[in-house]
């Protein structure tokens, strides 16, 4: 019983990774590089808790209203990128500065310090809803990206989108609506994190997160079911990380206990990369579509 | 290039006024005042003239350091941590080797600019050999750096001095003098490395090839310039120059190593590099429009706004610089500069 406690407690961080990987994977797929989410991330969080204290205290509505404002981020992602054709490494490097400033700059100026005191109702195996969401969408975006004629287009839009635009696709909109449902998750994640893990917005709260998932979208070679496994495994690294700290485990310094996971992604991406296995990759990720 | 320089500071300054006036409409506060005091506490006397320009020097070196490898087409967004290297590398060599100060002070720089480049070089060489993103590799590198110099400000290096984790101070003989306190002569070596950066990037075969590359890898590759040797090279110059701001953090400004010492100086630094368009004699003049914001809206605190202004900031000037290259306004003046 106390290592099904355990295993629960560890896997309700799950969302925050999850969701957020999830989104990065949406707009890579339709082949836009989302640099932002650690920002994106840590606005949702901010949009968040701003959203419990100036809308009634609804943990849902706060979390919808993560989900938009990342949304609304991931739509000035697609217009600076698709629209103005702007490179999207250096767009995506501004952004995160501008979301990961504005959120403390607005929590500083907007609100009181904020303690979240509601907590998510339903449970199954003592863990929450959102979690099942977490898994709903990973199912769904998995059958979505396999089955149907949406995510064909989608993959598409990432592989070819000049053969795309001539089968009579419209390729910036596909990109526009997969950057922007993309960003809202990762508003999501960061709300989720601030609402129900932290229940309060502290500064520097997504702590490399954001960075994690990104790197867990290569290490999920561009599969669904490789990002879902790979934010499994990297949630239980952090879990391990911090209950090695918390037992004060003293064969490695606690200085290096907290880099387990991103140590992890060094060789991870390291030991894949040697082993030739980086094919997956959307053929015109990163590559702006001109229709000249 | 006087152009475009004229035409980026412009747009800047009026971003930085927009967002002023946002900011005294929405909390209040009197816009003259904000004003006033921003620009009083970065260029309204001589002593804050000084600290603006010591502010811009790491800043400055690490822009240097990032846009070596922008130029070549590797986004090295590991500055940070290159830094953190640079500085551990001298504590190290100034605390324990017990050198004669100016074989000391040598020796810290080479060594810092070796060990950082090398850091920046790993990296690199998981591009080169197997396309590993460089982003996520040089990020993720950031926490390691972190955590070893956490490790040692705690533990081995942690005489108990001050209330919070920090090594005791170099020697005296050790430090880098002042030009004008606070202004130390880190300044003028970050002016020989504009210098330097520039004559590597646009005088030599090398920084042909590394451009070459950036440019179009599959055309450089065609034309017998082995890229992956580029890759690798261009980094270790990159990080190695990151690693000299680490050093003159130590050397000129703390004297020691303590947490925080990198001071989100590598991640301006890729904004900096962004604003400048990755040309080297634009540098200075990005680092200190960076610099100016950074202390301006340090100041700013005193009237009750916080200082995460100056990131959001600094993510808006830099979006804003972008988009008049977008809607084509530069392109012209952007010709104009590609004959120098």
């Amino acid at each position: 019983m106390r290592v099904m406690q355990q295993i629960s407690s560890i896997l309700s961080f799950f969302p925050v990774i999850g969701l957020a990987a999830l989104g990065g994977f949406l707009s890579q797929k339709s082949g836009v590089w989302n640099l932002s989410l650690e920002g994106i991330m840590a606005f949702g969080a901010f949009s968040g808790v701003f959203a419990y204290h100036y809308f009634g205290g609804s943990i849902w509505v706060s979390l919808l209203f993560g989900f938009l404002m990342g949304f609304v981020i991931g739509m000035l992602l697609s217009a600076l990128t698709i629209r103005l054709s702007l490179d999207q490494v250096v767009v995506g490097f501004g952004l995160w500065f501008l979301t990961e400033g504005l959120a403390g700059f607005l929590y500083n100026t907007l609100l009181p310090s904020v303690k979240v005191k509601e907590t998510m109702g339903f449970r199954i195996f003592s863990l929450d809803s959102v979690f099942y969401l977490t898994l709903l969408s990973f199912g769904l975006i998995h059958v979505v990206m396999k089955n149907t004629k949406q995510g064909l287009t989608v993959v598409a839009v990432g592989e070819n989108p000049r053969a795309a635009d001539v089968a009579g696709i419209d390729v910036s909109k596909v990109r526009w609506i997969c950057t922007s449902l993309g960003s809202g998750f990762v508003g999501l994640a960061g709300a989720y994190l601030s609402l129900v893990i932290l229940q309060g917005f502290t500064y520097n709260l997504v702590a490399g997160y954001g960075w994690t998932a990104f790197a867990l979208i290569l290490f999920g070679r561009w599969k669904t079911s490789g990002v879902f496994w790979g934010s499994l495994f990297f949630t239980f690294l952090i879990g391990a990380q911090t209950r090695l700290q918390v037992a004060g485990f003293t064969f490695i310094p606690p200085e290096f206990v907290v880099i387990i996971p991103h140590l992890g992604v060094i060789v991870a991406l390291a030991t894949a990369g040697a082993m030739g296995k980086k094919a997956g990759m959307p053929s015109a990720l990163g590559v702006h579509y001109d229709r000249e | 290039m006087v152009r475009s320089a004229f035409y980026i500071t412009g747009i800047i300054a009026l971003t930085v006024s927009a967002i002023f006036l946002l900011t005294s409409l929405s909390l209040g506060i009197d816009l003259v005042e904000i004003f006033a005091l921003f620009l009083g506490s970065t260029v309204g006397s001589l002593d804050s003239i000084l600290q603006t320009l010591a502010r811009a020097t790491p800043i400055l070196i690490s822009t240097l350091g990032l846009l070596v490898a922008f130029n070549g087409g590797i986004w090295n967004i590991g500055g940070e941590g290159q830094i953190v290297v640079g500085a551990i590398v001298t504590v190290g060599t100034c605390l324990f080797l017990g050198l004669p100060p100016p074989l000391a002070i040598v020796l810290s720089l080479a060594g810092s600019f070796l060990a950082s480049g090398i850091y920046g070089a790993f990296a690199a060489f998981l591009k080169a050999r197997w396309d590993v993103n460089e982003v996520v590799i040089t990020m993720m590198q950031n926490f390691v750096a972190f955590a070893i110099l956490q490790y040692l400000i705690d533990g081995p290096w942690n005489w108990g001095v001050g209330l919070y984790p920090r090594t005791t101070m170099i020697p005296p003989e050790t430090r880098l003098s002042f030009i004008m306190s606070p202004l130390n002569s880190m300044f003028l070596i970050a002016l020989a490395l504009v210098a330097a950066t520039y004559i590597l990037l646009n005088r030599t075969v090398l920084g042909y090839e590394i451009r070459a590359t950036g440019a179009n890898k599959m055309a450089a590759l065609t034309n017998g310039i082995d890229t992956e040797r580029l890759t690798v090279l261009s980094m270790l110059l990159s990080g190695g120059i990151c690693g000299l701001a680490g050093s003159g953090l130590v050397l000129g400004t703390f004297f020691r190593a303590q947490a925080g010492i990198s001071g989100n100086y590598g991640f301006y630094a890729i904004a900096s590099a962004f604003i400048a368009g990755n040309r080297a004699l634009l540098a200075p003049l990005s680092s200190l429009l960076i610099a100016l914001i950074y202390e301006g809206t340090l100041s700013l605190v005193a009237l009750g706004i916080p200082h995460r202004l100056s990131e959001a900031m600094v993510g808006i000037v830099f979006l804003v610089v972008l988009l008049p290259k977008a809607a084509g306004w530069l392109r012209e003046v952007n010709e104009s500069d590609a004959a120098d």
